[in-house]
C-alpha cells in the first residue's frame, strides 16, 4: 500500500523493532459481506476507531488481540506487562494513529486530497460488534464499502494487528477521478 | 447439538434440539420469535430499520422486511396458527465518538414497531448500552443466552 514504507519506519522507531507491513487486500463489497471476510468475529479484541473526513470519508478500525495489546505496551514502555490484564488505551491508540496517519497522508499527498481524522477512541469488546459500528456508520451514506485490511508484522513475528480502512462509495469515485486526471 | 450461526442480514428457522447463534452483535438487532408448544423458533440478524427488498440479496437486512418474513416462516413451520412470542437484543453504540444519530436505537425502535404491527408481544429485551453481544437462542425454551464483556445475561 502507498505509505506502508513510511508507516513501518515511524512505527519501527516507536517500537525499536523491525516492522513489516504486508500489502493489504482491497475489496469493494456490499456492507453486509464485510464480516464474512474476517475469520473470527466473536472474540474479545482491542479496537481503535477513527473517523475520516474531508475529501475522503470513512472509518479506520485497528484491532489487536488482548495479548498483543499488552505486548505492544511492553515494546513501547520497555517494561514488563506481565501480570497485567488491562491494556493501555494510550499505547494502542498511539500505534494505530501512527499507522493510520501514514497511510492517509500518503494517499492525500499522492492524490492531492485533504483528509482529516477525528481523535481516536479505543474499546475492549467483541470484534464483530466493533465492526458493526463501522458498517452501520457507513450505511448512512453508502451501501457498499471500499475495504482494505493490512496485517502488521513486528520483527518477522506475526503480530495479530489488523488495520482496516473503510471508505464510502463517494470516496471511491473521487479516487478514480483523481487517477483519471493524473493519467 | 446442532448449532448454526445467523450472519448479518440473515434469518433462520430452527426446532428443538437445534440452537442458533449470532456472533458479534453490535448496533444490529437480533429478533427471536418462538412458539412454545412446538418448541420451534426463528432468529433474524437485522442490520437497518428500513429499506426495500431489491436493495439487498439478503433476506434480513431491513427490519420492515425481515420481521414480517420471519413471522411468516415461523407460522408456516408450526402449521399456520399459534401464539408466538418475541425477544429482542442488540442495538448498542460501541464508540462514543461515532458520529451521527444512534443507529442502534433506531434499529430497536423499528423492531418494536414491526412486532407491534404483527401483534407479537415482546417478552424479553436486552437492548442498547455500549457493549457487544454473542447470542445463543434455544427454541426448546425460548431462552436467549447473551454473553458480553460484562458477563452473561439470561433472557
Amino acid at each position: 500500500m502507498i505509505g506502508s514504507g513510511h508507516a513501518s519506519t515511524a512505527l519501527a522507531s516507536k517500537l525499536k523493532r523491525e516492522i513489516d507491513i504486508r500489502i493489504p487486500e482491497v475489496d469493494l463489497l456490499p456492507l453486509e459481506e464485510v464480516p464474512g471476510k474476517i475469520d473470527v468475529i466473536d472474540e474479545i479484541t482491542i479496537g481503535v476507531y477513527t473517523e475520516i473526513k474531508g475529501d475522503l470519508r470513512g472509518r479506520l478500525l485497528t484491532v489487536f488481540s488482548e495479548e498483543d495489546a499488552l505486548r505492544l505496551e511492553e515494546m513501547v514502555s520497555g517494561r514488563s506487562a506481565k501480570g497485567r490484564r488491562d491494556f493501555s488505551a494510550a499505547t494502542v491508540t498511539d500505534v494505530s494513529d501512527v499507522l493510520g496517519a501514514n497511510s492517509l497522508s500518503a494517499i492525500s499527498d499522492f492524490f492531492g486530497m485533504k483528509i482529516e481524522k477525528t481523535p481516536s477512541e479505543s474499546a475492549r469488546d467483541i470484534l464483530g460488534a466493533l465492526l458493526q459500528q463501522v458498517l452501520l456508520d457507513i450505511s448512512q451514506h453508502s451501501d457498499v464499502v471500499l475495504f482494505s485490511r493490512t496485517e502488521i508484522f513486528v520483527s518477522a513475528e506475526k503480530f495479530n494487528c489488523h488495520q482496516m480502512l473503510f471508505l464510502e462509495a463517494s470516496s471511491l469515485e473521487k479516487l478514480l477521478k483523481a487517477m483519471d486526471v493524473m493519467l | 447439538m446442532k448449532k448454526r450461526n445467523v450472519g448479518i442480514a440473515e434469518m433462520m428457522i430452527c426446532r428443538q434440539p437445534e440452537v442458533l447463534t449470532i456472533l458479534g452483535l453490535g448496533s444490529c438487532v437480533a429478533v427471536a420469535l418462538y412458539h412454545e408448544r412446538t418448541k420451534t423458533g426463528g432468529l433474524a440478524h437485522v442490520m437497518l430499520p428500513k429499506g426495500s427488498a431489491q436493495k439487498s440479496s439478503r433476506p434480513a437486512k431491513y427490519a420492515n422486511i425481515a420481521i414480517p418474513a420471519l413471522h411468516e416462516k415461523v407460522l408456516e413451520e408450526i402449521g399456520g396458527k399459534g401464539r408466538i412470542a418475541a425477544k429482542i437484543c442488540g442495538g448498542s453504540k460501541m464508540f462514543k465518538s461515532a458520529a451521527g444519530f444512534h443507529i442502534g436505537e433506531h434499529n430497536v425502535t423499528a423492531a418494536r414497531e414491526e412486532l407491534a404491527k404483527l401483534g407479537l408481544k415482546i417478552v424479553g429485551e436486552d437492548c442498547g448500552s455500549d457493549y457487544g453481544r454473542n447470542v445463543t437462542f434455544t427454541p426448546e425454551n425460548g431462552k436467549l443466552i447473551i454473553r458480553s464483556v460484562n458477563g452473561v445475561t439470561l433472557l
